[in-house]
């Protein structure tokens, strides 16, 4: 039977609130989704009111703030702080997106952060990506050819070859993207996403491999490939600016090219 | 996710049963199907409402036993029935996760078009023929 509404364990429930501090000068005021596997209790969402003043202008920076200095119970992902690492994926004010890359005084209101959507929670702000990585590691994220490289040199490209892969490369694997497709929701165990089918791209476009059949044999099948349904919410969330929709395009492109 | 398989690898999961090396033809299908159907579907409209939507009986007869309209729209039967079957087709897919209640569903979507275009068909080959 269909479910419409949330499991009873899953329901996110009022938590915690952390009021502002006495003579704020800039408060802001966030409501944060927290869930622990060690206490058994429900999801909350806590509420944290800072002083804008007390850190920098990104989301990023005022995550840190509250860990460092309200609740160092709060989990999160974060490394390089500058949207090249990927690791603070989260959704904030509805949109996927990187918490180090967006200002805070690009959200009005209260602002609600939740970890990535439909991705199983570790904890708080951190989603399982176990099976993300495994779909990764299943299209061969690398070169592969039979010929070997020349001895003292590496494989020749031509400009308007590395050309190609642009728009492809610079995916940060940080699944904003994946998170936010309806079809990968749905279907996600078999369907591989707009993350892993942007590199599937990146392989297929680059002229020094020469598996381009083998790989699209590996990805020709109705669920692997064919579950996206150009709905696009892969390219609005994209915190780098990139285009996984038209790269499954081109694929499925390449599909019909060889068929005749 | 599926969490029922055990102690699998992550990768085994993912990799299942392997690529089925298909679904180019269903896309290709569909899309070959939505082009034919911009222009069938603006004459049937156009035909519906303007040219027998106010006609009488014996008028709307006449109209069917033109050989273009029969033909277009027998065209635009079996065009449409295979573009909602491969649509349908996809929605079960997307929604019904349950084997055999998908494959139950994908199967009579099938059969119900199938009888729907072939009675369609021989309706609009009855008029045109005079029987």
């Amino acid at each position: 039977m269909a479910e419409l509404t949330l499991p009873e364990n899953s329901k996110v429930k009022a938590g915690k609130v952390h009021p502002a501090p006495e003579n704020a000068k800039s408060p802001k005021t966030f409501k944060i989704y927290r869930w622990s596997p060690d206490d058994g209790k429900n999801p909350s969402l806590d509420t944290y009111t800072i002083d804008q003043k007390n850190c920098g202008p990104m989301i990023l920076d005022a995550l840190i703030h509250i860990k460092n200095d309200i609740d160092g119970t709060l989990t999160f992902r974060r490394s390089c702080r500058e949207g090249i690492c990927g690791s603070c994926a989260m959704n904030i004010d509805g949109t996927n997106t990187l918490a180090c890359l967006k200002p805070m005084a690009e959200v009005t209101g209260d602002i609600k952060i939740y970890p990535l959507p439909h991705m199983p929670v570790v904890k708080d702000l951190v989603p399982d990506l176990k099976h993300v990585y495994a779909q990764y590691a299943s299209i061969k994220p690398w070169l592969q050819s039979e010929t070997p490289p020349p001895p003292d040199k590496e494989r020749k490209q031509s400009p308007d070859e590395r050309a190609k892969l642009d728009g492809a490369y610079e995916c940060i694997l940080c699944f904003c993207c994946s998170t936010s497709c309806p079809s990968y929701w749905w279907n996600g165990d078999r369907y591989l996403g707009p993350a892993i089918l942007l590199q599937a791209y990146r392989w297929l476009a680059d002229s020094r491999d020469e598996m381009a059949g083998e790989r699209l044999d590996n990805l020709e099948d109705p669920f692997r490939l064919y579950r996206c349904h150009t709905i696009m919410n892969c390219t609005r969330t994209c915190p780098k600016g990139l285009n996984p929709a038209e790269a499954i395009g081109k694929i499925k492109g390449m599909m019909a090219e060889r068929q005749g | 996710m599926n969490q029922n398989e055990g102690l699998k690898s992550d990768l085994a999961r993912v990799r299942g049963l392997g690529s089925a090396k298909s679904g180019t033809g269903h896309w290709v299908g569909m899309h070959y199907t939505s082009l034919a159907l911009v222009p069938l579907g603006v004459w049937f409209a156009f035909s519906m409402f303007i040219c027998i939507g106010t006609a009488d009986y014996a008028a709307a007869r006449a109209w069917f036993q033109s050989p273009i309209n029969s033909a277009l729209m027998i065209l635009f039967i079996l065009v449409g029935a295979h573009h909602a079957v491969s649509g349908l087709q996809v929605v079960v897919e997307d929604y019904i996760h349950a084997p055999f209640c998908k494959h139950a569903k994908i199967i009579g979507t099938r059969f119900l078009f199938a009888a729907l275009a072939v009675l369609a068909t021989l309706s609009v080959l009855k008029i045109f023929l005079g029987l």
